[in-house]
This record gives C-alpha cells, structure tokens and sequence, in this order.
C-alpha cells in the first residue's frame, strides 16, 4: 500500500506545440490538505483535467491511489471531484443530481436516499432540494457542485477553485466543511486565494509554467521552521557582528527596526526564538513582536519570480 | 450497472425537457399522420367499390368482387413501392397487415429526420457545457457513450410505443380496427418492431457519429443533417453521375442503411438474416467510430 494519494512521473500534456503541463513530478500525501498554487495559465485546471479523467495526458505516468490513471474509473467512489466551469443539467431537480452521484459513487441502494440528505444538508442545500439547478444562485450552484464531490464520502477529493464567486459567509461554510467533514480523506485544492490556502492547506506545491517549483509542507513554504522576524522595540539597538559572533549557527540581518534571523535546516526554530530574544534581553534591549517565517504569497511571489 | 444509471438518468432528462417534450409530440404526430394516411386509402377504395356499382350497374357482390380486385393490385403496387421488392419476394405477414406495412415504411422516413431532431446534441452539449466532467472519474468512456445510447433508444422506443398506440385509437375511432385481427397480425407485429429497432437503433449511432464531431450544438445539428443527407442520397447522386457500377459508389452505397432496407421487408429468412446483419454492421461500425472519437476527446 502505498503512502501516496497521488504519484506522477513526468506528467505532460500538450495542446498543439504549447505545453500546458510539463513534466510534472508530484507526490501528495495520504490524508493531507494540498493546496496546488499558479496563476491564471499555470497548468492547475489541466492537471485537474488529467486526474479527474477528462484530460488525456500527452506522456508520463500518474497514480492515484495505487491505481494508474487510465483506470480511473476503478476507483469510482473513491474519489470526488469539484471540477471548475462544468454544468449540470439545468432543468434537473437538486435531490435527483445529488441522489444520481450518490449512486454513480457506488452508494449502495438501501443508503443512496440517506446519503443524499446527507450531502445536501452538509452544504445547506436541504431546503432547495425539490429546486431545479436553473432556479439555484451561484453559490448554492457552487455548494451543489461541492455536495456531488463529497458524495459517497471519497477517499481522494479535489476541489478546482471551491470558494470562486462565493461571498465571505459560503467561503467561510466552504471552508469549515472541507476542515471539519473531510477530515482523514486526502483534499487536493486549486485555488488563487493564497491566504485561504495558507490556513487551510498541510501541504501545497507551486506549480509555474507547467512545473512544480517548490512544494513540501506549508510550513516549509512559507518558512515559518526557517525564517524569524523580531520586531525591535524603538530604543533597542543591535550589534550585528557581536549577535552573529554569539550564535554563528543563524545569519542575521538588520532591516530597520526588523532583524531577521535565517535558521538552517535541521535546526530548531524554537531555539532560535529563544536564543536571540535572551541575547537582546541580555544587552537591555527589548522587542514588540516575533513573526514566523513569511506569507505564502511573499513565497510564491518570489519563487516564481526567481523561475 | 453504472450503464444503467446514467441510462435512466438521461431518459428522466430528455423527458423533461422542453425538447422532450417536443419528441413527443413529433412521434404522436407521426401516429395521427400514419393512421390518418391507413384511413385515407381505406376511404379511397370503399369509393371504387361505390363506383363501380353504380356507374357499372353490378350487383353488391360483384362490385366487392372488383373493389377487392382493385385493392389487390392498388395494394401490391404500393408495396413493391414501399418495400423495392417483387411482390412475390415481400414477407407475407407485412403484406398480409397493411397498417403495420404503412407504418414501417413512413417510420424508416420519417423515424432518421425524428432521431436528429431529439438526438444530435446528445454528446456535443455536454461536450460544451463540460458536463461530462462529473462523470468521467466514476464511470468509464465506453459506460458513458452506452448509457447515453440506451437512453436515445429508449426516448424513440416509447415514441414508437406513442405512435403505436394512437394509431390503434385513431383506427379503433374508426371501427377498421377489424384489420388487426388478420392470422399474421402477431408475426407481423414483431417483424414491425424488430425492423424498425432495427433501423432505429443504427440511425441513432449515426446521429452519435455525428454529434461527437462537433464541439458546438449548431455544427452537430448541421453535420448530423449532413451526415443523413450524405448517407441516404449520396450513393443515388453519386451513380447517377458516375454508374452503379462504380467502386466507389458501391462502397459509399453499402454505408447506407437505406440500402438494406429491402431486406428487412423479404420473405426469405436468409435475406431477413442479411439485413439484420448488414444493420448490426453499420451500427457497429458508426459506434465504434463514435467510441474511438470520444475516447480521445478532451471532455
């Protein structure tokens, strides 16, 4: 059994000469929140596209959940899918779609009904129920789609851009479902909201021009186990070379009234904190504020920046 | 069982359509038109009987006599119209049911222009709207297409049922529901259907053929049409310019189900047999060349 909810090898897809993904080496991990991160044109949708089946890739491989993808329908109930720009028949009742997935997910018969209440009241959409998917708002358009992908409670969910369009209070629903509901399944989401994605995903990748850039945790992303950023109270002043020379384990640098400190690999952040505050502490100095690492959108901003 | 699903899933959905609904009424139609044209030639020949008896000055029995003479041979040549066949090659059940002979030669008409009409944004809607995106990771291409196909079938098997029915009432109205009860009533029934599944059945895998290859709702409507319009008239064009000798008119010709038409309507089981297997065929083929197009689609 694998530990990967999804393993690709040189993944590509090309439409004509352009490349939309390029080689694309990605590995997600069971259970994880992985938020895929790319502007508009990056190749998220088309990486979607390959995985939920309806992309053919052009070359290289790709696993989802031990399973190549060319049997993807294999897994039918296993995983769920929130894909962006598709519509559903709009002269079809909200409780028959939600009751048709619940079966196409493999539902057994006797609990396809129950699992349909289910999904609906999950998403708030129990009082539209008898309401044809034409008479429905964008977002409970939206909040249909999402109930569809988490029919049959799948393994593997992906999520193409779930809080589009959405006002504050369904981003906020939205997210509470995908924290409190789909805990143990792998959620895979795309999204623009760097934010958002930094608060709710574990893991996440960047992906640029159709690679992967960076990816790992969220805390390694944003550098919160490699980056401290104390906020000087205006009185204090810092001896660089007698700091450096005190700790030469950390680089330091002096931004105004910011030192940063960079911690190396392997090394705790916890005993960065406390080494440097006890060092500024003990030359009479004193601090406002300590920051972890940066925001995800300082880190993608640069490393696409640097490809 | 996935198949089935979307199956019934996409019959609720062409049934409560606007366009369904439309089906409907153009299948209905096609019963009052059908039982209307039975009535018609029915009248048509009661008046020779009264014709011949007073102008010829015959007694009742006599003119019946030459009225059924007249039927006969009125009867026969409308037949051998129908069906392209000698009289003496045509199945003596069809012959001996005349409505259900008018039926299926108005249906193997009219049934293509009602299968286009209901059918030929079957896989290019979804293709533009995305639909099939959430589908494609819990069922397979091929569960897709089928379960699609059978729905269509479905949609043009309950139309005929439509048709059947108010044809029968229509008659019934009419008190010449007396005709049905002829000994091949049952035989030619079934012969009735199977033909006109038959033809059905391979003009929906056409019109499939022709909605996949087109990315717009519009360009299936017009290569459908096309694709029809190739099929039934283009072998007759074509050998009226070149011969029917020609290699390619022959070819071209046996890629038309109206070719085979002939044989559904033939008294001998080998020839029946043919025509079934010619049908099965070109079903056949226009799938398969569907399922290869939409297997590499990008949905």
């Amino acid at each position: 059994m694998t530990d990967f909810a999804i393993e690709t090898l040189n993944l590509t897809k090309s439409f004509g000469h352009t490349h939309a993904v390029n080689g694309l080496n990605l590995s997600i991990n069971l259970g994880s929140i992985f938020g895929l991160i790319g502007e508009n044109g990056a190749g998220k949708s088309t990486t979607f596209g390959m995985f939920g089946g309806w992309l053919k890739p052009s070359s290289g491989k790709a696993k989802i959940l031990g399973t190549p993808l060319q049997n993807l329908h294999k897994l039918r109930g296993k995983i769920g899918f929130l894909p962006q720009d598709s519509f559903l028949p709009p002269q079809e009742r909200v409780e028959n779609i939600a009751l048709y997935f619940c079966h196409l997910a493999g539902v057994p018969k006797n609990q396809a009904k129950k699992e349909r209440n289910r999904i609906l009241q999950l998403v708030n959409l129990q009082d539209a129920a008898r309401n044809q998917v034409k008479e429905l708002s964008h977002g409970m358009y939206k909040r249909l789609c999402l109930a569809q992908a988490i029919a049959g409670k799948p393994q593997l969910i992906f999520l193409d851009e779930p809080t589009a369009g959405l006002d504050p209070t369904q981003t906020l629903r939205v997210k509470a479902i995908i924290q409190e509901h789909l805990q143990g399944a792998t959620v895979v989401i795309s999204s623009h909201q760097l934010e958002q994605l930094e608060k709710l995903c574990t893991h996440g990748a960047i992906i640029h021009e159709g690679k992967i850039v960076a990816s790992g945790s969220m805390d390694e992303l944003t550098g919160k186990n490699q980056q401290l950023k104390i906020e000087l109270a205006p009185q204090t002043s810092i001896a660089l070379e007698k700091l450096a020379s005190h700790l030469p384990q950390y680089s330091f640098s002096l931004n105004d009234r910011f030192l940063e400190c960079l911690v190396p690999h392997g090394l705790s952040v916890e005993d960065a904190i406390h080494a440097t505050v006890s060092h500024i502490f003990a030359d009479g100095g004193r601090i406002l504020g300590i920051e972890r690492g940066g925001s995800l959108e300082s880190f993608y901003l640069a490393t696409t920046q640097k490809s | 069982m996935t198949l089935l699903r979307i199956a019934f899933f996409e019959l609720r959905i062409l049934f409560y359509s606007k366009r369904g609904l439309l089906a409907s009424g153009l299948y209905a139609l096609t019963g009052f038109m059908a039982a209307t044209g039975y009535f018609i030639l029915n009248q048509e020949l009661d008046n020779q009987i009264q014709k011949a008896s007073e102008q010829e000055g015959l007694s009742f029995s006599v003119a019946l006599n030459a009225a059924d003479y007249a039927r006969s041979e009125l009867y026969q040549g409308f037949m051998g119209f129908c069906s392209g066949l000698p009289i003496e090659q045509i199945n003596t059940a069809i012959m001996g049911t005349p409505i259900f002979a008018i039926l299926l030669w108005a249906l193997s008409w009219i049934l293509p222009t009602l299968i286009l009409l209901t059918t030929y944004d079957v896989l290019s809607s979804p293709l533009a709207s995305h639909t099939f995106r959430f589908e494609t990771f819990r069922a397979s291409r091929l569960e897709i297409l089928l379960g699609r196909l059978l729905a269509h079938c479905g949609q043009f098997i309950l139309g005929l049922l439509l048709i059947a029915i108010i044809a029968i009432f229509a008659l019934w109205s009419e008190e010449t529901i007396g005709l049905f009860q002829g000994e091949h009533t049952f035989q030619s029934f079934l012969i009735f259907l199977i033909n006109i599944l038959t033809i059905g059945v391979t003009y929906c895998a056409l019109i499939f053929l022709g909605s996949v290859l087109s990315p717009s709702n519009r360009g299936a409507l017009f290569l459908c049409a096309l694709l029809l319009t190739l099929i039934s008239s283009g072998p007759t064009v074509m050998a009226w310019q070149w011969g029917e000798d020609n290699t390619l008119v022959q070819l071209f010709s046996h890629l038309s189900p109206t070719h085979f038409t002939h044989k559904l309507w033939h008294a001998s089981l080998k020839e029946f047999g043919y025509g079934l297997l010619a049908y099965g065929s070109l079903f056949t083929l226009y799938l398969g060349a569907t399922y290869i197009i939409f297997s590499r689609k990008n949905l």
